[in-house]
């Protein structure tokens, strides 16, 4: 089971009090789908993501991104019990949605971005340090059901 | 070869114009120790690395880190021809210090951390950060090309 130190608790917890959840989650969709755009491949159905303006304004993506983030803060309601917690996630993902695994880090990787330009210079090495773990443990979460 | 874009081109200019290395190198490089604390293996005679304060503070990683963020100034300047530009240094990185180069794309990533968090995401907009990822990984991939 993960453990948590203290610091990482407080951390999680204080970025996810901190963040706007409806600019933080299409934000890192969007970027997502701009800066690995294969992964646009998942979203036949969400209309025009021809260029980098028609992505970020596209408001399919906008609440899409709110879908995922409120799908993390699950995770950040039940950290020391994130397998569990996204069981049905994986299994939705991996058999109705097949979703390449894979992207699930990308996608953690345009949070991080998001998070850390929106927090600057309060993102500081060993915030970064607990935010990573976090997502790596939802990551895995994530993957566990994939065969 | 890379095709870049005339925005690409354009975005990753601007973004090195504003990038001051003797700050952004020492913070990408204590971050990969902190995040990534496998990678200390690699910096044994730096000195005491045993806290995140002894790393935030010790001077020869921040040395380091400038060195290795001036390093990137060589492929700025040749963008079309990174590949050659960097084939010494992925010699030296593979038979001299041999370093793992997964360890490359992972620096990449906290340099682009740190770099999102210095300029914030009206400067470092998603096309911008669609430009400095695609540089960084050309890069990452020019410095393990020479690996056997």
């Amino acid at each position: 089971m993960v453990k948590w130190t203290d610091f990482e608790r407080a951390t999680i917890q204080d970025i996810f009090s901190k963040i706007d959840y409806d600019i933080v989650g299409p934000a890192a969709f969007a970027r997502c789908l701009v800066v690995y755009p294969w992964t646009q491949r998942y979203f036949g159905r969400f209309g025009n993501l021809y260029n980098a303006a028609a992505i970020t304004s596209n408001p399919k993506v906008a609440a899409h991104g709110k879908v995922v983030l409120a799908g993390l803060e699950r995770a950040v309601q039940n950290m020391d019990n994130i397998k569990q917690t996204y069981a049905e996630l994986s299994v939705l993902h991996s058999e109705k949605l097949q979703v390449d695994p894979d992207n699930f880090k990308l996608l953690a990787d345009c949070l991080t971005i998001v998070v850390a330009s929106q927090l600057g210079k309060n993102f500081t090495a060993e915030v970064h340090a607990a935010f990573q773990k976090f997502l790596a443990v939802a990551v895995s979460a994530l993957r566990k059901q994939y065969y | 070869m890379v095709e870049w874009t005339d925005a690409e081109r354009s975005a990753i200019t601007a973004l090195w114009g504003k990038i001051d290395v003797g700050e952004i190198g020492p913070q990408a490089l204590t971050r990969l120790l902190i995040v990534y604390p496998w990678t200390q293996r690699h910096f044994g005679t730096f000195g005491n690395l045993s806290t995140n304060a002894a790393i935030l503070g010790n001077p020869k990683v921040a040395q380091h880190g400038k060195t290795v963020m001036a390093g990137l100034e060589n492929a700025v300047k040749n963008m079309d021809n990174i590949k050659n530009a960097y084939a010494k240094l992925s010699v030296m990185h593979s038979e001299k210090l041999h370093v793992d180069p997964d360890n490359f794309r992972t620096l990449a990533e906290c340099i682009s951390v740190v770099v999102a968090a210095k300029f914030g995401p009206s400067v470092f907009t998603p096309g911008f950060q669609e430009a400095w990822q695609k540089f960084l990984a050309v890069v990452v991939s020019a410095l393990g090309r020479q690996y056997h």
